[in-house]
């Protein structure tokens, strides 16, 4: 056994080795009820049964070993023409492999209690594969009566991903694959020789893969990185050395010189200085020759390293990132179950399979994209006669696409369903009050579909009229948003809807613009900035108080970073003033930083959880030359601008402090993302003479309540970073603000999220439409009393 | 040089070399030998503790030397808004791994140094190259956690039997609160640093 696998057990190497195994099967099995089952398609499934069947044996799982092998008779009979296996068919044997790996996933030691729980289900799954492969299997009365799928005769014009032969099969070819004794009917002596066919005459389409933990990997990247900054420090010293060349050239023609000086003076006279000259003259011609020497090696050896260590840094960046098929592989399976149990067709195609997908990103994929897939089986797709009477192929078409666009990873899932209404959308949003119609009847399709990813804006009973969207979409924003990305949905009505999910191909490599500010190097993602400007100084103008400068007719306030960093700010004697500009949700603004450094790629590094979360920072990095730079987190920095600019900044201790003593006024923090709730609470609040100070999501709620003292916070749910839940269990946490009473203010109003907020430590849950009446400020003044004491 | 030499090789050898291989011991070789195996062991070992010393300032400190993961040459130290305080220090590279990098100065009421290049990052980066100085950096470890900072200079390896400790004096001001014990080396007190109580107030301190 290799290195790499020492630190796994057998059953840990089964295990493995039954998913993959598993996944092949289910990816086979599913291209055999689209395209019918050639002898080619069924030998790597009879394969692949085989070796799970040799690897179960190994570990001594009788109970994996009895249903691989069944599998096994089952393709075997399958190959040999004596069965054709209809969609019922396929139905056991997708049954079989769940059933397979669950059997795998069993704990060492846990199959005795397993097999007294589920044994007779195996039993049964077992006989139903032996009946098939015998031809006495029925299948059961319950199942959607859905027509053979043709096998063969009619293949759709894109089947579906044929199983690639993976390098787990050459892997599992090197178990001795002995021909089971206890099968008497057919030995599966074929499939058994073909396994062990050398592993060259079969084609290569997917490598080999090594199991690494993702620490691992990190510490391989950061000393990559530290071996590249090592290399190109090799660089100042080559041009040292250029230095002492030109020093020595000097001293050689200074030699010269004296040399022809003293040709004019008498033989004798010079005769002992000439000799010391010859003498010096050879030493500076020899040191010359070495240095020369030396310096092209140093030189080429400088240029080598560099070069391998940038591959270096490159290749252990790339390792991060894996095929999007790997977390696209239960797709297939997915739609053809879910298709068969609604009774509807579906021709499902993954396009952009080896498309490169940061491990991270991919795995925060797979639920979302899972949701989506489900949402449209289940809303998108009519019935195929409803397709026919609308004149659309029976037969519908949902595609995911994934590639790379413009630095980006962009993941599409297209269905030519029956599309959403805009119109239904906006008569809902006009219903819940969440616009006034004035307004809705003015929106885009694209902003009122931006309502469907509100929570909770349909529930089940409505989705059908709405065509179906809206359900947890809301999740599937918050999962993409959490990697930072972003998601739009496009639709027309009747032709179908699209989802475009636009995220970052990696989180460990960014492309950053590095800025000094008070000294020190700072990054911008490039993604999150408008423009850099070169400001000159005279064109800076004052409003209230506050510098600006006109940009495309546009005033840009102007805010020096050092003082949004609460950093020392370092006086610039210069003309221009260098000026980020950022923007967000609508606000816009010039950060002035000291200098601007260039543009870089970095590979992000998290900062240590020691620190908790830094307020503006998001990561950290390390440049060329070794400084660790801080990577501003700017969706942050423009909340902390607003905050500062509109000087409503919740003060720190010192301050409050005195204030509350001398006033006694009760003092109330709101938390809510959205800015027309945070003013609508802070107002009434206001208005009955409390002191309100605001934060905009959990976690710069989180840093308030530990800095200043509240007698009340109100808090959303839904919000990005830490939501109000979080929150509020937070603050139950903590020995100090336990006693801190905490409002939910919710758009949720299922008694389900009612009970999930009381159950964390709130003392009241009040849905929105409370501010409409007076329940809001009587429940505020049932928990803390009035205003004053 | 003698070559070694098996002993059921020593048929091959020269006269010279058998003859050399095989004479007898000087006399009372095998008795002192005897004599020797036969005391008890000293135990000192067990009780010998193995001391960093370091300097911060003019006060002089010691930590468990299985406790430090190593010490480095001074590393630019990048400071964090909004975290930077008199005890957090900043970020540091140390070998491609970013870690906290904190004063222990601050935490113990130590005044800093002069050439204080915290705030200079030119000075600093210069230092980083230059190794002329004596300031260095000390790694600590507890488990999987690191903890970096800067000390005016490191001392060397002391070891030393745990019974030469003395309690700490109450006039050891705040580094009396995070030492063990102290010890005299070299005609200075040393202060014995808990490491427990001491990474446990850093650990308060980043929060």
């Amino acid at each position: 056994m290799s290195d790499d696998l020492s630190g796994f057990s057998l059953y840990e190497l089964f295990r493995g080795e039954a998913e993959s195994q598993s996944a092949l099967l289910n990816e086979g099995i599913l291209a055999l009820e689209q395209s019918g089952s050639s002898p080619t398609a069924i030998e790597p499934l009879m394969r692949a049964a085989h070796s799970l069947k040799g690897a179960a044996r190994i570990v001594g799982m009788t109970a994996a070993e009895r249903l691989a092998h069944a599998l096994e008779e089952v393709f075997v009979a399958a190959q040999k023409g004596t069965r054709v296996l209809d969609s019922s068919h396929v139905d056991v044997l997708l049954a079989s492999v769940d059933l397979l790996s669950e059997v795998s996933r069993i704990a060492e030691g846990g199959v005795d209690t397993w097999l007294a729980e589920h044994g007779q289900r195996l039993e049964a799954q077992i006989d139903s594969l032996l009946a098939i492969e015998k031809g006495t299997w029925v299948a059961p009365t319950g199942t959607p009566a859905v027509a053979s799928l043709a096998p063969a005769k009619d293949p759709p014009p894109t089947a579906a991903p044929v199983a690639a032969p993976l390098e787990a099969i050459r892997e599992s070819a090197k178990i001795p694959a002995e021909t089971p004794s206890d099968s008497t009917s057919t030995p599966p002596i074929k499939s058994a020789a073909a396994s062990e066919a050398p592993a060259e005459d079969r084609p290569a389409t997917a490598d080999r893969s090594v199991r690494v933990t993702a620490e691992n990997l990190n510490r391989l990247m950061g000393l990559a990185g530290e071996s590249l900054v090592q290399a190109r420090q090799l660089r100042p010293l080559v041009d040292g050395f250029g230095q002492i060349k030109e020093a020595q050239t000097q001293l050689w023609d200074r030699l010269q010189a004296l040399d022809h000086d003293l040709s004019g003076l008498s033989a004798d006279e010079t005769e002992r200085s000439r000799e010391q000259l010859v003498a010096a003259k050879q030493q500076v011609a020899k040191c010359l020759e070495l240095l020369g020497g030396r310096m092209e090696r140093l030189e080429d050896h400088a240029r080598r390293g560099e070069d391998l260590s940038e591959r270096l840094h490159h290749e252990v960046i790339s390792s991060r990132l894996r095929p999007f098929i790997d977390g696209a592989r239960g797709f297939p399976r997915l739609v053809r179950d879910t298709a068969r149990q609604l009774g509807i067709q579906v021709r499902f195609e993954i396009v952009g399979e080896q498309t490169g997908v940061d491990r991270d990103i991919l795995e925060k994929l797979e639920a979302p994209l899972n949701h989506l897939l489900r949402n449209a089986l289940d809303h998108g797709v009519e019935p195929p006669d409803q397709r026919q009477q609308a004149g659309k192929d029976a037969q519908a078409s949902i595609q995911l696409e994934a590639r790379h666009v413009a630095g980006m990873l962009q993941v599409r899932l297209t269905d030519d369903g029956r599309g959403i209404s805009a119109d239904r959308v906006r008569a809902k949003v006009i219903d819940r009050g969440l616009a006034p119609a004035a307004m809705a009847t003015k929106m885009t399709e694209a902003e009122l579909f931006e309502f469907l990813f509100l929570p909770g804006f349909s529930t089940k009973s409505e989705v059908t009229s709405l065509s179906g969207r809206g359900v947890g979409l809301d999740v599937v924003q918050s999962m993409v948003q959490s990697v930072g990305g972003s998601v739009r949905l496009s639709s027309q009505l009747g032709a179908g809807t699209c989802f475009t999910l636009q995220l970052p191909i990696t989180t460990s490599v960014i492309r950053a613009l590095i800025v000094n500010i008070a000294g020190q190097p700072y990054a911008f993602p490039l993604s999150r900035l408008e423009s850099i400007q070169r400001v000159d100084r005279a064109a800076v103008e004052t409003l209230e108080g506050r510098p600006f400068f006109t940009l495309d007719n546009e005033t840009v306030g102007l805010v020096p970073a050092a003082e949004v960093l609460d950093l020392p700010q370092t006086a610039s004697g210069t003309e221009e003033m260098a000026v980020v500009v950022l923007s967000d949700r609508g606000s816009r603004f010039g950060v002035v930083v000291d200098e601007f450094l260039g543009e870089r790629d970095l590979d992000v590094r998290t900062l240590d959880p020691r620190l908790g979360k830094v307020p503006n920072i998001s990561t950290a990095s390390v440049l060329e030359d070794g400084w660790p730079v801080l990577i501003i987190d700017v969706e942050d920095l423009v909340r902390s601008i607003d905050n500062l600019v509109h000087g409503r900044r919740f003060k720190l201790a010192a301050a409050t402090a005195g204030a509350a003593v001398a006033s006694r006024t009760k003092r109330i923090l709101v938390v809510d993302d959205s800015i027309t709730v945070r003013e609508l609470e802070r107002q009434l609040l206001e208005s009955r003479g409390y002191a309100v100070d605001v934060a905009v999501d959990g976690m710069d709620g989180w840093n308030a309540v530990r800095s200043v003292e509240y007698d009340l916070v109100v808090s959303d749910v839904d919000m990005p970073r830490m939501d109000g839940i979080q929150l509020v269990s937070q603050i139950k946490r903590d020995a100090r603000l336990r006693t801190l009473p905490v409002i939910i203010v919710s758009y949720k109003d299922r008694e389900e999220d009612r009970i999930r907020g009381l159950d964390v430590g709130a003392s009241a849950y009040l849905t929105k439409s409370s501010f409409h009446d007076q329940r809001f400020l009587d429940t505020v003044a049932d928990l803390i009393g009035e205003s004053i004491e | 040089m003698i070559e070694p030499v098996s002993p059921s090789a020593t048929g091959d050898m020269p006269v010279e070399a058998s003859s050399f291989f095989d004479r007898q011991p000087p006399p009372q070789y095998l008795d002192e030998w005897v004599h020797r195996l036969a005391q008890p062991e000293e135990h000192v070992a067990q009780d010998l503790l193995s001391l960093v010393v370091f300097r911060l300032h003019e006060e002089h400190l010691a930590v468990q030397a299985r406790g430090l993961t190593e010490v480095t040459l001074p590393q630019p130290i990048h400071v964090i808004p909004h975290r930077t305080n008199e005890v957090v220090l900043g970020l540091v590279n140390i070998r491609g791994q970013l870690r906290i990098c904190v004063s222990a100065h601050g935490m113990l009421g130590i005044a800093a140094p002069a050439s204080d290049n915290r705030s200079n990052p030119n000075e600093a980066a210069r230092a980083a190259h230059g190794a002329t100085s004596e300031e260095r950096m000390l790694i600590l470890h507890e488990r999987s956690e690191q903890w970096v900072f800067p000390v005016e200079q490191v001392l060397g390896v002391h070891r030393l039997p745990s019974t030469d400790l003395r309690p700490v004096p109450s006039t050891f001001g705040k580094v009396a609160a995070f030492s063990q014990a102290t010890f005299t080396w070299r005609g200075h007190t040393v202060g014995y640093l808990d490491e427990a109580r001491f990474l446990s107030a850093l650990r308060s301190a980043c929060k």
